[in-house]
This record gives structure tokens, C-alpha cells and sequence, in this order.
């Protein structure tokens, strides 16, 4: 065992020792950290004899980047065997650097290369790749290029930071499609950045290509020129890296032998809505969609901004009320937008939060939007209602069944005191019209003349459970934050499994919760909580044959 | 409207009564009647007389399971079917066998027994005052070697013509009666509301009780003409509306009166036809008189608009008022205090939230 004065003053031990393989000699150095065995122990190399001059997957300081270790699971009770298999890891890889594709290594790691440009931050990149040389913008603030788009628009748009800043200067650059390995066995980041290697792998495009591509650089501006070429990685897909010319002679320098200048490693950072979509979870394909969301409380706002986290690309928000601090404790904005229009505060919280969506508010009521854009239901891909108010909730459910190319519709609501909550769709896809099912089978006199009935609840009909919050006006249903949260949750995946056309008919969904609060109160619960017995159910059998709505 | 079915059903609960099978009481009368003939008849028999033997068999409403506990101030009404084994030519009067029957009976209680027109009916005390009395209808059969059965009418004093072997199907209407709904809700139902009818007519024909339609001439007409109003919601218990489905079949009832003449006043005189479903297949309510129709009809209107002004009351403190003013004191009135808040039929809580 030996030990490294390490520059801080503290001493860190390690092991070092020769391993020969594939006619070299290594020398090694296995490290265990201080949080060792939680993690691998840390190989480096010190030396590899006969010299190799470029080597994938060992980094500056010579550690070597055995696999990620996030997905792995460490039996720390065993600590010799984590040892033992890091080593056989090393030894792996380190088989497969001496022998192996290192031009294939180098352009899968292509990104971890081109780090470290004098410039530090990497620039945001708007550009979605593709396979054709093309014009995309590059956004200056005097001679500091602050983001390269295809849609200039996008980066205010993407982060409100962007919005603030003074007038940029907008300048062409070209975005250029190269497959480096395609005609190159010795392939290196490096000559992505010498002009004279770089001009091989252009001039290796396509013809059809190249001839699009001479056209292109000859629009350049006089300006740096900046090029963000789009490297085909070995398993298709591209990874992005800036290129930026300076002290450019002649034209651009790879529009003719001729002309000169110097390369400046251009490090991106991709925020375009594919990459992230599919980075986060989200639905790329979502982006298309509208959807309308009536109710922006507690249950709508959750899912408003559920929505927008699964890649959903356009919201249309009505609600005519105001952020009051009674709001503070139950909705996705907390305190931050009391005092506004609830509308316009989940708009701005949204935007704050996810990028690549449009919100467009609207601060009225239901019926007074509806009565002004009749033709609204047919122009959204699917309509949610979270107003907890069953009256409009039927009446809206009557129009979207008044023409059979209305959207389908989602209805979600809670009950009291943490007892439940239910989403329930109606009028979508089924083979040939809309589903039979709707929100008017629901609701029911249990006898003539008495009064009408939700037969999905969980709390006995007829009770009033709200409470009275100290002032005219101010009654309120009890439940909490988790329950708002729960109900738009199970809307939420109705929803994105309705945008994605997987929801056949028009089921009725029901979360149940604890009654002990309820019961508590002295309240009573129906026979239907009663007799649920998992958490979850959804259920077709509430469609009534004889509904006015949904059975004519 | 308050939903007033759990009072509909309260109210059921106390006015009913239990089948034979069910009702010990009941049973133990129709014994103890069955013994008293038979050791009368032996001891006759043992004198020369010849009479034949008897089963007794249980009919009305009892059996139908359409009883009810009498009135204020009424009486229990039982009735039990006595079968001779003869056919009615051993018998050309028929009031002669009643009186072979009712001089069995004689002393069998301290009230006298009697012979009526269709029966003859022994009276019981209890607490020193008449409490109920049962109703023997006495049948021998039509033809020998039939199996179909004619009952004896008339009276001492009866004219001729009305002294006479009567076609009857008593336990044939019974079965028709009881085979109306096989869904057990249905019947239940409809159970229900022959015996509210059955004390209706009670209360409102109070002061003139001859002038009352018959238990099961109602009973009858509701197996014509009841349609159940049930409930079966996908969640939760089964709904039923038993106000919904009376007020359909007393509509329908009054629908089905026919201008039958005028009085002397010109005002119009209605009847209503109900036919036996089984042999011998006559009017039900043949007896009435088109004055008496007429005001059982005037009562059905009434009981209508009632039933429709309970669809209407908001509070089940004044729906309930008024099916009382129809049912008598039985139908149960809940207290202010316990309906709570009126709520409305139109505007209800919704107990949803978002
Ligand atoms: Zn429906």
C-alpha cells in the first residue's frame, strides 16, 4: 500500500501495479474513495508503454471512466468483490480501448471532448438535428454569442432570463450534418477542430448536400462565421458541437481551399424540445396537442402543470377567479401569484417551470367562454373540466355531445375530507362513434322528484360538507393538498392516455382514500366507497341506457 | 321533493301483516276453527248426519300477502276457505250447508256467529272487546270428479235467486296475485302499495265503510295495472319509489272509469271495470254501485293530486304531512329537528369540489 500527499495536506492510499496486455504494459493505479464501499473504487492510468496517443474513455488526470455508476447495485458487504469486479471492469475496458473501434469510441464521446474551450459556459442550443445542411441562427449580444436557434424566438421564450436582456444581434450560421465515421477508421474530436481535417468530413457530404451546402456558405454573413455541426454518433443518432471561425481570410473558411482563419471550440448545450422532452420523461410527440382545461383551483392546477410536464404543447386555462391566500396551502402556485387572476398566475408559473409551451389564459367563466368561441370544443384535442361544479360540469357535457366532432371531455372531481376523488371521460374515440358513457349517466334522481344524485360518491348525497370560512360567500369544501394532487395525478394520466389515443369508451375512474377524517366529522359514506376494495377503480358500468345525453 | 321512501317504508312496516305461514295468531284461529268443526261434525255424524268431509285451505289476503293491521277502532279480518268433499248437488241450497257450519260454530266464541252473504264469520274478543273475526267461505266442488270448486252465496232471507252455488277460483287468484312480479323487488313493491291503498280506503271510507271499494277488488286492479318504479343505480343500494309507482297506478285507475250515466243532479257517474282473472271471470267490483264508484273515484283523484303535491314538498316534514292526511295516523311524520335543513329538489349540494 502506498500513499499520495494529496494537495489539500490530507493523504489518500492506493494501490499501484503493472497489468500486461495485448502486447502492452500498464501501469495502474486503484484508489479507494473515502465513501468507499459505496461507490467503485477509482482506477487511473499512469502509463501505457508502447505509447497511444489517443485513448477513449480515460480522462485528463488518467481515471479511467469505468461504467456509470448510477445503475449499478453495490452489495457493500462484500467490499473485496466490489474491488475484485472493478478491476475486471478496468481490465475490460481497458481491452477494448488498446484493440478496439477508438474512432467509434471518440464519436460516441464526443461531447466529453469538446469541453473545456476557454469560454466556460456551454452556449444554450435551440437546434433540432437533422439530416441536411442548413441556415439556423446564432444570437449575439455585442460579439458574445448568447444561443444558437433554429426559432429565435425560442430562447425568450424558453427562459425568462432570455427576455430580459437588450436587443441581440441576430447572424446566420450553418448547421452541417457529418458522419466523421463513415470514411474516417482514425476518427478524433480533435480534427473537428483543424480546419483542414474538418473540410475532409464536409467535403465527404453528399453531393446533393454539398451543392446545398456551397450555396449556404456563401450567404454567411462577414461576421465570425459559426458553424454547428450535427456528428452522427455509431448508433445514429447526432450529437451537436459549435464551431466558431475567427480571423477568417478570404470567404468562409470552408467554402475554398483558400481561405483561412482560426477554430474556436464552441461547446452546446441542447435545450431543444425533443432532446429535453425525451431526456425528462416527456412526451415529444405530445407537443402537438390542445387541450382545454376549465378550473384552474387546486385539482387544476396540478394538472395544468402535470400536463405541461409531459410535453403537452398548448394549454387554453378559463377561470374567472382571483389567487386568494386561502388558495395558499392547496395549489401548485403556493402564495406566489395571490391577488392574480388565476389564469394568468398558472400561466406565468408554467412558463417559469417548462419550456416549449403555449398558454393561452382566458380570466371568465366557463359559460361566458364557451358562449363567445362556440367552436372551441372542436379545435382542442381533448377539453378537462376541474371546477368543481357539477351544474356547468352537465351543461358542458350536453354541448361536447352536440356535435360528434367535439373533443372528448374529462371531468375530475374531489371529494370531501380526503375520501376520494374520480375523473371520468366522455365522448371519445370509440370504433365508430363516440363511446356511450357520459357525466349526465351519473348524475340521478334516486326518486322521482327527489333531488339529483352523483352515483359515483363516496359521501352520502344530500349532506352539505362545506364549511364556513367567516364571511358571506365564503363556504368551502375540506380536503387537503395531497387529495387535490391525487385527483389531478389520476386525471393527468387519463388524459395523456387519451391525447395518445390509447382510451377506448368512456371509463369512470375513482381513487379512494381514508374515511377516518370523514367519519370523524360525523359524516356517512356511501356503499359504493364501501364496497370499493383496492385504492383504484375504473369502472363502464355506470352508463345508463336510458341517458338524454349520450344514448340518442 | 324530500325523499319519503324510508317513510313509505316505515309506514309499510307497521300496517303489515305476516302470511299465515309467518302469523302464529292466525294460524292457531284457522286450527282451532278446523277442530271445533271436526269434532262437531263427528258428533253428528256418530247422530245420523250425513256430512261430508273438509279441508280447509288458506285464501285472501293473508295468503296474498297483501294483510293488514286493522284500523283504529277496526278489526282483524281473517279469512280461511272451507272444502267440502261433495259436489253442489248434494246441496241444492246452499245456505242450508253455511248453516250446517255456522250451528258448528255457535258457541265457539261468546259473540254469536253469522252467516253473510259469502261467509260465515266467527268474532274473538280480546280485552273483553271484539277483535277480530274470521271470515269461512264454504266451497264444494262443481261437478264430481272436478277439481273446480263453487262457493256457497246467500243468506237466511236471501231471495232465491240469490241462494246459490257461485263459480269461484279462489286459489287460482291467489296464485295469480302472488306470481304478478317474479322479481322479489317488484313484489315487494307492489306488495307495498296494495296494503297503503288498502289502508287508504280504510281511512277515507271511515264514516262509509260499505261503500268502500274491497281489498281485493285494489289488489286486483294494482295486479291489471301496477307497474313498479325501481332504481338500480350501478352503485349502491337498489331505489325504490313506491310514491311514483301508486301515483302511476291510481292515475291509471282513473283513467280507466267510464262515464256510466248521470244523477239526478246531472253530475256524471263513473264505473270501473276490473275483471277476475280467473273463473269465473266477472266484474271485481260488480257489487258498487255507480254512486259509490263515482266517489271512490273522486277519492282516487284526490289521492292523485296528493301524491303529486308530495313530489313537490321541499321539506319531508310536509311531504309526510300530507301522505298522512291520506293514510291515517300510521304514515310516520319525522320531526323538524331531525330532517335538518330544507334542502332543495333543484338546487341540491353537490358534495364535489376541485
Ligand atoms: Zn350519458
Amino acid at each position: 500500500m502506498e500513499s499520495l500527499l494529496l494537495t489539500d495536506g490530507g493523504r489518500r492510499e492506493f494501490l499501484r501495479g503493472l497489468i500486461r496486455m495485448d502486447g502492452y504494459e500498464i501501469g495502474v493505479r486503484v484508489e479507494l474513495p473515502p465513501t468507499f464501499p459505496l461507490c467503485l473504487a477509482k482506477v487511473f492510468i499512469d502509463s501505457i508503454s508502447p505509447r497511444v496517443e489517443r485513448r477513449p474513455h480515460i480522462l485528463t488526470d488518467g481515471r479511467l471512466c469505468i461504467e456509470a455508476e448510477s445503475d449499478l447495485l453495490l452489495d457493500v458487504h462484500d467490499p473485496w468483490g466490489i474491488l475484485r469486479e472493478t478491476l475486471v471492469r478496468a481490465h475490460r475496458l481497458l481491452h477494448q480501448i488498446l484493440t478496439g473501434d477508438r474512432a467509434a469510441e471518440f464519436a460516441r464521446e464526443l461531447i466529453s471532448y469538446w469541453k473545456g474551450s476557454p469560454r466556460g459556459l456551454p452556449v444554450p442550443c435551440f437546434v433540432a438535428p437533422d439530416d441536411r445542411p442548413r441556415l439556423t441562427k446564432a444570437l449575439y449580444f455585442e460579439e458574445l454569442l448568447l444561443a444558437v436557434a433554429d426559432d429565435p424566438r425560442e430562447p425568450a421564450r424558453f427562459s425568462p432570463d432570455f427576455s430580459r436582456l437588450p436587443p441581440c444581434t441576430l447572424r446566420n450560421a450553418i448547421y452541417i450534418p457529418i458522419d466523421p465515421l463513415a470514411g474516417d477508421p482514425a476518427f478524433h474530436p480533435d480534427k473537428l477542430a483543424t480546419l483542414s481535417e474538418l473540410r475532409k468530413y464536409v467535403r465527404a457530404l453528399p453531393s446533393r448536400d454539398g451543392r446545398v451546402l456551397d450555396k449556404l456558405l456563401g450567404r454567411s454573413g462577414k461576421h465570425s462565421p459559426l458553424v454547428i455541426l450535427g456528428v452522427r454518433r455509431p448508433e445514429g443518432e447526432r450529437a451537436l458541437v459549435g464551431i466558431q471561425f475567427h480571423d477568417t481570410r478570404g470567404g468562409h473558411p470552408l467554402a475554398h481551399e483558400g481561405n483561412g482563419g482560426s477554430v474556436e471550440k464552441i461547446e452546446l448545450q441542447r435545450r431543444d424540445a425533443p432532446f429535453l422532452a425525451s431526456r425528462g420523461g416527456a412526451d415529444p410527440h405530445l407537443r402537438g396537442r390542445k387541450v382545454l382545461l376549465a378550473g384552474c383551483g387546486a385539482v387544476g392546477g396540478y394538472l395544468a402543470m402535470a400536463l405541461a410536464r409531459a410535453g403537452v404543447g398548448s394549454l387554453t386555462l378559463v377561470d374567472g377567479d382571483v389567487f386568494e391566500l386561502a388558495n395558499t396551502y392547496r395549489h401548485v402556485c403556493g402564495i406566489a401569484r395571490n391577488g392574480m387572476p388565476k389564469v394568468f398566475g398558472l400561466r406565468q408559473e408554467i412558463e417559469r417551470l417548462v419550456p416549449y409551451i403555449t398558454v393561452s389564459p382566458y380570466q371568465q367563466r366557463l359559460e361566458a367562454f364557451l358562449h363567445e368561441r362556440p367552436q372551441t370544443l372542436d379545435s382542442h384535442d381533448l377539453v378537462i373540466a376541474a371546477l368543481g361544479n357539477p351544474t356547468i360540469e352537465l351543461e358542458l357535457n350536453r354541448r361536447i355531445w352536440s356535435s360528434h366532432r367535439n373533443a372528448p371531455a374529462l371531468f375530475c372531481w374531489l371529494e370531501p375530507l380526503g375520501l376520494g376523488g374520480h375523473a371520468l371521460l366522455t365522448h371519445g374515440r370509440a370504433s365508430q362513434s363516440p363511446a356511450r358513457g357520459c357525466l349526465e349517466c351519473l348524475y340521478d334522481h334516486p326518486v322521482r322528484g327527489a333531488a339529483l344524485e352523483n352515483l359515483a360518491a363516496f359521501a352520502k348525497p344530500g349532506e352539505a360538507y362545506t364549511r364556513d370560512s367567516f364571511g358571506c360567500g365564503g363556504r368551502y369544501l375540506p380536503f387537503g393538498d395531497l387529495d387535490a394532487q391525487n385527483t389531478a395525478q389520476l386525471t393527468a394520466r387519463l388524459a395523456l392516455r387519451v391525447l395518445r389515443g390509447e382510451v377506448e369508451g368512456a371509463p369512470l375512474q375513482s381513487w379512494k382514500g381514508d374515511a377516518r377524517a370523514f367519519l370523524q366529522a360525523g359524516y356517512e359514506v356511501t356503499s359504493r366507497y364501501e364496497s370499493q376494495t383496492g385504492a383504484f377503480a375504473e369502472t363502464l358500468a355506470y352508463i345508463r341506457p336510458d341517458c338524454a345525453v349520450c344514448q340518442t | 321533493m324530500a325523499n319519503i321512501q324510508k317513510y313509505f317504508e316505515q309506514f309499510d312496516e307497521d300496517i303489515r301483516l305476516k302470511r299465515f305461514d309467518e302469523n302464529q295468531m292466525l294460524r292457531e284461529k284457522r286450527d282451532a276453527i278446523h277442530r271445533r268443526l271436526r269434532e262437531k261434525f263427528e258428533a253428528m255424524r256418530r247422530a245420523g248426519a250425513d256430512i261430508p268431509s273438509f279441508e280447509t285451505f288458506n285464501q285472501g289476503s293473508y295468503q296474498m300477502g297483501t294483510g293488514i293491521q286493522p284500523a283504529e277502532g277496526g278489526e282483524y279480518d281473517i279469512d280461511v276457505g272451507l272444502r267440502f268433499n261433495c259436489d253442489q248437488t248434494k246441496y241444492s241450497n246452499p245456505v242450508a250447508l253455511k248453516q250446517v257450519v255456522a250451528d258448528a260454530l255457535e258457541g265457539h266464541t261468546s259473540i254469536p256467529t253469522r252467516m253473510r252473504r259469502s261467509c260465515v264469520t266467527v268474532y274473538y274478543k280480546q280485552n273483553g272487546e271484539q277483535a277480530y273475526h274470521v271470515d269461512l267461505a264454504v266451497y264444494v266442488y262443481a261437478h264430481a270428479n272436478s277439481s273446480r270448486l263453487v262457493i256457497a252465496k246467500g243468506e237466511h232471507g236471501s231471495g232465491l235467486g240469490d241462494r246459490k252455488w257461485e263459480e269461484s277460483s279462489p286459489q287460482e287468484l291467489c296464485d295469480w296475485v302472488e306470481n304478478r312480479f317474479s322479481n322479489k323487488e317488484e313484489e315487494a313493491q307492489f306488495l307495498r302499495v296494495i296494503r297503503a291503498l288498502k289502508r287508504w280506503k280504510t281511512e277515507k271510507f271511515k264514516t262509509d265503510g260499505q261503500n268502500a271499494p274491497s281489498g281485493i277488488g285494489l289488489t286486483v286492479a294494482a295486479g291489471q295495472w301496477f307497474v313498479p318504479s325501481i332504481k338500480r343505480p350501478f352503485s349502491g343500494p337498489i331505489a325504490f319509489d313506491d310514491r311514483t309507482a301508486m301515483r302511476a297506478f291510481v292515475d291509471r285507475m282513473v283513467r280507466e272509469f267510464h262515464l256510466a250515466g248521470h244523477k239526478t243532479d246531472g253530475s256524471s257517474l263513473y264505473r270501473l271495470e276490473v275483471r277476475v282473472p280467473v273463473v269465473p271471470h266477472g266484474d271485481i267490483f260488480e257489487r258498487m254501485t255507480s254512486g259509490q264508484m263515482s266517489t271512490f273515484r273522486d277519492r282516487l283523484i284526490q289521492l292523485r293530486d296528493q301524491l303529486d303535491a308530495v313530489e313537490h314538498e321541499l321539506d319531508p316534514v310536509d311531504a309526510c304531512t300530507r301522505m298522512l292526511k291520506e293514510f291515517g295516523e300510521a304514515f310516520p311524520v319525522p320531526d323538524k329537528s331531525k330532517t335538518g335543513a330544507v334542502r332543495g329538489i333543484a338546487t341540491t349540494t353537490s358534495g364535489t369540489s376541485a
